[in-house]
């Protein structure tokens, strides 16, 4: 499976939790992602704090597992604070901070030498999602620091707790839903009128908002309204 | 719409300032049926989009623009969809 169809595996099952038969292979699959978020990361694993102290339920590789487990051994480190602050972690060189010195001790050994741990949301245990890498560029971009945060989000929908919020107030879906079915319109008038197919109509209405440059709603509305400028150059 | 010329849907994501809920509902107004975090991970560029999916995102993003009196700067699709570059 490529990163693309991992991607997708995930996303899906992030997308609808609820109809996923194992969250646990999903969450190994989860991690095992995690290590392609850069050239530099050697490590990923999920840490979640319980009344016994910190837990790794799912880990990419030993490495990762060894990594968490000097945190949960010394009582501090990256994940820890993530998990129980709420905070993300993002440490260009763990062997600079003090309070993280053990752990910083079993990373250079192995190599490690900067990380990432981005808290999860909604979920019910304090849980954070971890990147270990051999150098901070791999962990350091914009783009990788988004996609390890909606991998973050990913994983937390797969776990127990209320589920994300409605990301979006019902008066904004309500508005789009208006927009939507506008279009619908005006899509089924150019297909019942010019004989175009369902993409070609759509593709003519994106046309004429490029040559225009306008609004496509407002060359729907054109359209739909019926006026001459409206039903010219839309077909 | 085959032309590839322009933005990238993420470059035009951080030129709009768009958050990735408002482009999940500026797609939905479009017609597309992209989930919430299918959104964010063809911007991404983490899933691959097909021509439809992409060009309702690059749509989306470009009404952005036009509102703010700017041109359609993300690219419609070209047989190059991977957005990442890579």
């Amino acid at each position: 499976m490529n990163s693309h169809e991992s991607w997708d595996r995930i996303v899906a099952a992030a997308s609808a939790p609820a109809s996923v038969a194992d969250p646990r292979d999903v969450l190994r699959a989860a991690v095992a992602l995690g290590l392609d978020l850069g050239p530099t990361v050697l490590g990923c694993s999920l840490t979640e704090l319980t009344e016994a102290g910190g837990r790794t339920p799912a880990f990419a590789n030993r490495l990762s597992m060894t990594l968490d487990q000097a945190q949960y051994d010394a009582g501090a480190g990256p994940c820890l604070s993530a998990a129980s602050t709420g905070a993300v972690q993002q440490v260009g060189s763990v062997a600079e901070v003090p309070e993280y010195g053990e752990f910083a001790a079993t990373a250079g050994r192995h190599g490690v030498h900067s990380s990432l741990s981005i808290p999860l949301p909604r979920v019910r245990r304090p849980t954070a999602l971890n990147f270990y890498a051999s150098g901070p560029g791999g962990l350091a971009t914009d783009r990788a620091l988004a996609t390890a945060d909606l991998l973050a989000r990913c994983v937390g929908a797969l776990l127990p707790g209320p589920g994300p919020e409605e990301p979006v107030p019902a008066v904004e879906l309500a508005g789009a839903r208006r927009r939507r079915e506008r279009l619908e319109q005006a899509r089924q008038l150019l297909m019942t009128s010019a004989g175009l197919g369902p993409q070609e109509a759509f593709d003519a209405l994106v046309r004429r908002s490029r040559q225009e440059r306008r609004s496509l709603f407002q060359v729907v509305e054109d359209l739909l309204t019926g006026s001459a400028a409206g039903r010219a150059g839309t077909q | 719409v085959t032309d590839g010329p322009g933005l990238s849907l993420l470059d035009g994501m951080v030129r709009s300032g768009m958050t990735y809920d408002e482009l999940w509902v500026g797609q939905l107004a479009l017609g597309g049926e992209v989930g919430r975090l299918e959104v964010e991970a063809y911007v991404l560029g983490l899933l691959v989009a097909d021509q439809h999916r992409h060009d309702l995102l690059a749509q989306a993003l470009n009404e952005r623009f036009i509102d703010r009196g700017e041109d359609h700067l993300v690219g419609y699709w070209a047989a190059a969809p991977t957005e990442s570059g890579q």
